[in-house]
């Protein structure tokens, strides 16, 4: 099998278990990556209202969800 | 019934163990590979190689990619994601161990993870589905075994399988 068609295969896998467990770790690095920007961007003295503007969402969103660390 | 209720003192102690070993560590929250580590000396686990040192570091390992185990991590590669070159460049910018949850503010002690909850209620599972009318170690690690979580994941790499531990469990005499 080439290269081009392993890789098809992996990302095209007809079997819901394997591609939803990429789904669901995909989402845990997310959140974590996220988490961890917005520490990083609070230690730099961004308002949450500039940290939201940047992720997409509302300020009582992403204080709702980071707020209490 | 109270998961409570059944607790032999052995699995009590555990799970108190692994609460403060957990707080100890200043851990986001009480996560299953505490309960695991409080449980290694168990007889149930007797003859199997499980050094500490090696499945804390596995764990560390583990906080440190934010909670992928290694499954999670081939899973991600089906994608195309290679998870050690992300965790190390956020590493990079933001700093070691960034990933890790760390503590969070709290008014009623340190919080157990849900997969931590998941494992105490399927150890009640376990314990009945064995016509046991106790809960001891040996159904927590079935609990464990049956997850596909990190715990899972390091048993099984060293041997221990659901099958081999319910063999024992259920050659335990009643307590």
């Amino acid at each position: 099998m080439t290269e081009a068609t392993d890789l098809a295969t992996a990302a095209g896998d007809r079997d819901p278990k394997v591609g939803l467990r990429a789904v669901t770790a995909l989402r845990r690095l997310l959140e974590h990556l996220e988490a961890a920007q917005v520490r990083s961007a609070r230690a730099q003295g961004w308002s949450w209202q500039e940290i939201a503007a940047e992720l997409g969402v509302s300020r009582q969103a992403v204080h709702k969800k980071h707020g209490g660390r | 019934m109270m998961v409570g209720e059944r607790f032999t003192k052995e699995a009590r102690v555990a799970v108190m163990a692994a609460v403060r070993d957990a707080e100890k560590v200043h851990a986001g929250e009480v996560g299953v590979e505490f309960l695991l580590l409080a449980l290694l000396d168990a007889p149930v686990l007797a003859g199997f190689d499980l050094p500490r040192e090696e499945l804390e570091a596995a764990f560390r390992d583990y906080r440190r990619k934010g909670g992928l185990t290694k499954a999670d991590a081939e899973a991600l590669r089906g994608l195309g994601i290679d998870v050690d070159a992300v965790i190390d460049s956020v590493e990079q910018s933001l700093g070691a161990g960034v990933l890790r949850p760390g503590p969070r503010r709290r008014w009623f002690g340190m919080p157990l993870e849900p997969a931590f909850k998941k494992a105490l209620e399927n150890a009640l599972r376990e314990s009945r589905d064995l016509g046991h009318n106790y809960l001891g170690a040996e159904h927590v690690l079935l609990a464990l075994l049956q997850g596909k979580g990190i715990v899972a994941e390091v048993l099984t790499e060293r041997g221990v399988t659901y099958e081999e531990i319910r063999k024992r469990a259920a050659s335990a005499r009643a307590r």
